[in-house]
């Protein structure tokens, strides 16, 4: 049989005979799942809170990877957007308590092992604890990547943040207009403006389904950016300007290159250039781990202070989502060190490939 | 005990001994070249490497950490031509500060013109032991949040240091 003969009747094979048509079933098109009910909507404002943690590592990293008095610029933004991700586990953990959830953070298995997908996410790309490179920054890039219009809400395998986000909002107007949720649960452990400044954005106090969304839209805003702009929904910073989106800071890293006024997505930055020596960068080691060395090597003591550090500070700051507000103000301390023990660490040697150490922030067994 | 084969090891082994910390945490402050150099340039090799040498053999004779720093205060401490380098070492890794030789020191062995008292690098400076030491931070080089000032240090104080 010829190949034309043969195509013939595969083609026919697949057309559907006389009638067929119309008795196949139909697959239905399946909406995505919405979030059903009030306690599925705590837990996804946990994982909220989960995803904002799991940002902190890996950029915390890169941050301290740069050697000292160098790349200050991009130092500067790495770090304002860390200040910002704590900033969004403030505002999830205020929407979660105002419905009645448990903030959960000092707990085995709550901050992700690295390499690790967003939490619940559609595992599309991993996240490293790693040096600074031009291949994190694109990383992170995509993790505050903003959501193309008209893409729909996604609860669970998401692909942008905004999706999950998206998701968790319409919840709430849907579930509050149903009389299933209310806000006015342990008010005492809503943080408010004075119980938290780092210079960066607003905190807000959730009592009803409007300040939820608020509170929300902030998150995803200073991510990923808002109705096509570069910027923050508007924030003037001291007066001098407009804050950049978490995706535009990095992008700026990404190109060398800083945003002027008046900047689009599609344009790009056109402003004034942004040197980056990325050769000023601690040789670390992606994703080390505590377990590579003995109990008592004493380049596991070392990592095993690094990751007391870690649990102190995810201490803290459950302490200071569950009413005792102090904690949050405790936890900046432990940050900073953490800082200081991640590049001690990047100063050892691994014993691997030539490599220099780094922080692990896996949970200490003994905590 | 062991000792290290390479000139940087050897360096942090002996700075270990006299700093009661461990190697690795030495290295972790990333500051050991910049306190070698400086000693290279001022007290000269040929010293730095008999320095070395010599404590390889202690290093060698001694059965423990105990043995092994009795041996140091003998050997090294007292040593009329290692004592006052040794006792740099000490200083650079605590606080940061290359402190000028005595000057009997420098008549008799010969110091560099470059010899004096003052800060190795900033950086040397942030790293200091002497803040790790008793859980603080040298103030203005690193910051540890705002109204962190107001709360005791995070890491308890070492009580447990050596006997004097």
């Amino acid at each position: 049989m010829s190949l034309t003969h043969k195509f013939a009747e595969l083609v026919r094979a697949i057309e559907p005979q006389d009638g067929a048509a119309q008795t196949m079933p139909l697959v239905p098109l399946r909406k995505p799942r919405q979030i059903p009910d009030a306690d599925s909507l705590r837990d996804h404002l946990q994982i909220a809170l989960e995803l904002e943690l799991s940002t902190l590592p890996p950029y915390l990293t890169a941050m301290a990877s740069i050697v000292d008095g160098t790349n200050l610029d991009v130092s500067g933004l790495i770090r304002s957007v860390m200040m910002e991700e704590m900033l969004h586990m403030v505002l999830a953990a205020n929407v979660l308590n105002a419905i009645g959830g448990n903030p959960v953070l000092a707990k085995k298995g709550v901050a992700p092992e690295y390499p690790t997908a967003l939490p619940d996410s559609d595992g599309s790309f991993l996240v490293s604890v790693e040096p600074l490179s031009l291949g994190a920054i694109q990383t992170f890039m995509r993790i505050e990547q903003p959501t193309p219009k008209h893409t729909p809400a996604k609860a669970d395998g998401y692909a942008t943040i905004g999706q999950f986000y998206a998701a968790i909002m319409e919840a709430i107007v849907r579930l509050s207009k149903k009389g299933e949720i209310r806000f006015d649960h342990n008010p005492g452990r809503q943080v408010s403006p004075s119980d938290y400044y780092n210079g960066h954005g607003n905190v807000i106090r959730v009592h009803d389904s409007y300040s939820a969304i608020e509170a929300l839209k902030e998150i995803t805003h200073q991510g990923e950016g808002n109705d096509d702009t570069i910027f923050e929904s508007g924030h003037v910073v001291d007066g001098v300007g407009y804050e950049l989106a978490h995706y535009y800071r990095f992008m700026e890293i990404n190109l060398g290159r800083r945003f002027n006024e008046g900047d689009t997505p599609e344009s790009g930055p056109t402003g004034a250039l942004l040197p980056v020596d990325w050769s000023s960068v601690k040789n670390m080691i992606s994703n080390p781990k505590r377990g590579w060395f003995t109990a008592d090597d004493p380049r596991g003591k070392l990592m095993d202070e690094c990751n007391h550090s870690w649990a102190m500070l995810l201490r803290e700051l459950q302490a200071g989502f569950r009413g005792d507000k102090q904690g949050i103000h405790r936890a900046i301390p432990w940050m900073m060190k953490l800082k200081y023990q991640a590049q001690a660490l990047m100063n050892v040697p691994s014993g691997i490939a030539g490599m220099m150490l780094g922080p692990s922030f896996e949970w200490p067994e003994e905590v | 005990m062991d000792y290290p084969i390479d000139t940087s090891g050897q360096f942090l082994a002996i700075s270990s001994v006299l700093t009661g910390f461990s190697a690795i945490e030495l290295q972790g402050t990333g500051s050991a070249d910049a306190i070698w150099a400086t000693a290279t340039t001022i007290v000269g090799a040929p010293i730095l490497g008999d320095l070395l040498t010599d404590c390889g053999e202690l290093f060698e004779k001694s059965k423990d950490i105990d043995a092994l720093e009795a041996a140091f205060a003998k050997r090294v401490i007292a040593d009329p031509r290692y004592g006052p380098v040794a006792k740099n070492f000490i200083g650079a890794w605590y606080t940061g500060v290359w402190a000028a030789l005595p000057s009997a020191w420098c008549d008799a062995y010969g110091a560099s013109g470059s010899d004096g008292t003052f800060v190795i690098s900033p950086t040397v400076y942030k790293s200091g032991l002497q803040w790790k030491a008793f859980g603080g931070t040298p103030r203005g080089g690193v910051p540890t949040g705002h109204g962190a000032w107001n709360r005791p240090p995070l890491t308890p104080i070492n009580t447990n240091a050596p006997k004097p």
